[in-house]
């Protein structure tokens, strides 16, 4: 169950006496729950120190005309997770799971054999709002430390650069003209300059197999595996739908160099970027 | 010798025509072979019928046999991997896998 959080406002308090006041403030309560403090900009100064001096995780949140300064209670105990052998979307919705329980500043160590997996889950983790502190090896194992932390809303009308192509690629070979689509779109978004993300899923995670695009040739174009390499040389990044893959017996091991698998967490997060361009192969 | 069979097998070829050529446009230039072997088969098939002649037949029903076979050989990948597309291909893989039977029978019938 979640604790309540107090909101105390100091705003016209300057500093430094916000800062003497909220650490007396912090020092005198009788629980460890959430507090916010809204201040008035230019306040702020010191009470990170004073988060960190009496065991609390500091978050700030402007809205432009105050500042809401969260101190969330650091747990002493961090959970640990291990989620080896668990496929796509298991690892992210367990680690969603319990980072939505946890409050703000607790943190969640996951382990997995499966590099690809981690990276899903720290996909995962920062579409949460979350942070990764931490990744390593750790006893033959790939490890993530995630942070929990309060999302922060959008700021309405922000301007978003869409400088990166997300190209969606369901078809696979069965239809050559959409595979030749998705190399041929890449390497004219790599030549403008801008970022480019493949997904593969259904039945496009096929393409990324060893081999099985070597079978595609169209009289004008060259051979479907040479501009898939000639993409992934250039800069752009393949992904290949893990459940798609293992419907279909595609392992890691059978991806092109340059292809890797990932979970529904990687799509979704690439899908919800808004400086992301999406086409659909 | 009985043309029936040849006549049953020349029809589905003439449909197969169309559905191929269809096929071939998803597909590309992967299934030309068999897409050769099918307008082969074709051509012979006509030239039993009109001629009736024995080498000929069976010439024609070993051609029959190659271009189903290599309908299998060159979307097989397809076939394998590809859950969502591959009923695109199902009706000619319908149409030519009546071929083999069809040019045995037109032989022992």
């Amino acid at each position: 169950m979640r604790e309540t959080t107090k909101t105390i406002v100091l705003t016209g308090v300057k500093a430094p006496n916000a800062a003497i006041t909220i650490e007396n403030i912090i020092k005198g309560a009788e629980d460890r729950n959430d507090i916010i403090f809204m201040i008035s900009p230019g306040s702020e100064t010191g009470i990170d120190a004073i988060a960190k001096k009496y065991g609390y995780h500091m978050e700030i949140n402007a809205d432009g005309k105050n500042i809401g300064a969260r101190f969330a209670p650091v747990s002493k105990a961090m959970k640990e997770i291990d989620v080896t052998g668990d496929t796509c979307p298991g690892p992210a919705i367990t680690v969603g799971n319990h980072l939505s329980s946890m409050t703000a500043g607790d943190r969640v160590k996951v382990k997995s054999g499966c590099s690809d997996s981690i990276e899903d889950i720290a996909m995962a983790v920062k579409a949460a709002g979350s942070k990764v502190v931490e990744t390593g090896n750790e006893d033959g194992k790939h490890f993530l430390i995630a942070e929990k932390a309060i999302k922060a809303a959008a700021q309405a009308g922000a301007p978003v650069e869409k400088d990166k192509l997300l190209i969606v690629q369901s078809n696979g070979i069965g239809n050559a003209e959409r595979a030749y689509a998705t190399f041929i779109f890449s390497k004219v978004a790599l030549s403008m300059g801008k970022t480019v993300t493949i997904f593969l899923l259904m039945d496009g995670s096929s393409i990324a197999r060893k081999g099985t695009a070597a079978g595609v040739k169209h009289p004008a174009f060259e051979r479907l595996d040479k501009m898939m390499d000639d993409v992934i040389k250039a800069g752009a990044k393949i992904y290949v739908c893990e459940l798609s893959a293992q419907f279909r017996g595609i392992k890691s091991t059978d991806l092109v160099p340059g292809a890797k698998l990932a979970g529904a967490a990687t799509y979704l997060e690439l899908l919800s970027d808004p400086s992301y361009t999406i086409a659909n192969f | 010798m009985d043309m029936t069979y040849q006549i049953i097998a020349l029809t589905i070829m003439l449909s197969a025509m169309i559905s191929g050529f269809i096929t071939f446009r998803m597909i590309g230039m992967k299934l030309a072979v068999h897409f050769g072997a099918l307008a082969l088969a074709l051509i012979v098939t006509l030239a039993a019928i009109a001629t009736g002649t024995t080498p000929i037949v069976y010439a024609a029903a070993a051609l029959q046999i190659i271009a189903t076979l290599t309908a299998y050989t060159q979307t097989w990948k397809i076939l394998q991997y590809n859950f969502q597309t591959s009923p695109g291909y199902a009706p000619h893989l319908a149409l030519v896998t009546m071929l083999p039977v069809l040019a045995i029978a037109s032989l022992l019938v």
